[in-house]
């Protein structure tokens, strides 16, 4: 009886969740729609948000990103845009299979600078904007690869990109790329001062306001959204920001960003 | 100890006063959020926004408080009983983040356990026995629940809270029992005409 009854309680407490699942049986699914209608606004909110964007994480939401554009109204990007994002799709690959220019080894495609502009991107339940368009969904925290720090950054313009793909069926691949300014992180000196440094498991640092360069970084980099505020004290000068992780899915051993 | 009547005879202590709250609703109006959590009310701490739900003590207390106290009491010229404050709430706050996240791991749960810990006790320093209520024993129990049944997410109660929430929204008409029946069924026959 315990058992059945701890299996209707958690059965019960992710019914949402379990109703999201993209492998589930067709009449389920009708009752899903049932579900959305009468108790979808019933389940918003920070923890259905994060629910779901796990749903998603476990089981894919199956949407991939389309180039809606016809090809002579694609925006063509800047020359350090496009010298960005070929670094970034050469990042795990090695050697290198991506270029800017006609290159004598036949296994190198040239990438095409032609992209299609987002302001706004749903994924994974989550969604995220250019600065522009709204600020608190612009600031992200993000990964290289390779790295384990979490660096703070601003999304500063959203694209869609297609490309020859490389060792797989498809002949094209469609991906949604990110421009990102990166707030610049606290020198040694002023990290003595960072009041929030001083507890490890709190996911909150100071950093400066200051932005580093611009660079491109793939829709797998991002770990989340951060909360920030602006940050001033006497002892302290300059202006810096609170960035303060919202990531549920924490993993112990990466950090937010060095000083 | 009767923890149900502790509190009786206790005198009043306020640890956030106006002009802390002040400067959390500076901080409130500052503070970028993303679209997909909810916001604590701008006047935090009044009378006037009434009950707060689960969801914006949540952001309320792990976001808005850590971001401005820390500012007010993490500092070096800060008294040494507000350094005191401050890592009392701060262990709350490390304990719930890691105690609610979407993974869990034995690192995870002993971190939980230690801030846990030093919560209770550094309550106890602070406020007296008196401060102690049963969520505090209650909560010693978590670090044990997720080594037995994985992160929280998967066994904790707020669903039921919401359910109970639609419930409640549910106009009975004081005919409980017959007017829900009534309200699902007009309800799923207007969603069959659609």
């Amino acid at each position: 009886m315990e058992h059945t009854l701890a299996k209707a309680f958690c059965r019960t407490g992710n019914l949402k969740t379990l109703l999201m699942q993209g492998n589930m049986p067709d009449f389920v699914k009708e009752f899903q729609v049932l579900f959305s209608a009468y108790f979808g606004s019933a389940f918003s909110g920070s923890q259905h948000s994060d629910i779901t964007m796990l749903s998603y994480m476990s089981h894919g939401n199956g949407d991939a990103p389309a180039m809606m554009e016809k090809p002579d109204q694609l925006a063509v990007l800047s020359t350090e845009t496009y010298q960005d994002l070929i670094s970034c799709l050469n990042e795990e690959l090695s050697p290198p299979r991506y270029c800017s220019q006609p290159s004598p080894h036949p296994d190198m495609w040239i990438v095409d600078p032609r992209v299609q502009d987002k302001q706004i991107v749903t994924m994974n339940g989550v969604t995220f904007a250019c600065v522009s368009k709204h600020v608190g969904n612009s600031r992200i925290l993000f990964t290289m690869v390779g790295d384990n720090l979490q660096h703070a950054g601003e999304i500063q313009r959203i694209f869609i990109h297609q490309r020859r793909a490389i060792g797989l069926n498809t002949e094209f691949v469609t991906e949604i790329f990110f421009v990102i300014r990166q707030f610049q992180a606290l020198d040694d000196m002023q990290a003595a001062y960072d009041p929030y440094r001083r507890f490890s498991g709190l996911p909150c640092r100071l950093f400066s306001r200051q932005f580093m360069g611009d660079r491109v970084i793939r829709a797998q980099n991002i770990v989340s959204h951060f909360a920030s505020c602006p940050y001033q004290r006497p002892e302290l000068s300059g202006q810096f920001l609170v960035v303060l992780s919202l990531n549920r899915v924490s993993v112990l051993g990466v950090v937010l960003t060095a000083g | 100890m009767d923890l149900s009547t502790a509190w009786a005879d206790a005198p009043i202590t306020v640890v956030l006063d106006h002009s802390v709250l002040s400067e959390v609703w500076a901080d409130m109006a500052n503070t970028s959020l993303p679209s997909w959590i909810s916001r604590a009310p701008h006047n935090l701490g009044s009378r006037g926004h009434g009950k707060l739900k689960a969801d914006q003590w949540r952001t309320a207390c792990q976001v808005n408080l850590v971001i401005t106290l820390c500012r007010l009491w993490g500092h070096p010229g800060a008294s040494s009983r507000e350094q005191a404050l401050l890592h009392n709430y701060l262990s709350l706050v490390i304990a719930v983040h890691w105690a609610t996240t979407r993974s869990t791991s034995e690192q995870h749960i002993e971190l939980v356990e230690q801030h846990l810990v030093y919560y209770v006790q550094s309550t106890l320093e602070l406020f007296g026995s008196r401060a102690l209520v049963f969520n505090n024993h209650a909560s010693f129990h978590i670090p044990e629940c997720l080594r037995a049944f994985g992160p929280a997410h998967g066994w904790w109660a707020f669903p039921f809270e919401r359910y109970n929430g639609i419930l409640q929204r549910f106009n009975t008409n004081s005919r409980v029992g017959m007017c829900t029946n009534v309200q699902i069924g007009t309800k799923t026959t207007n969603s069959s005409n659609r």
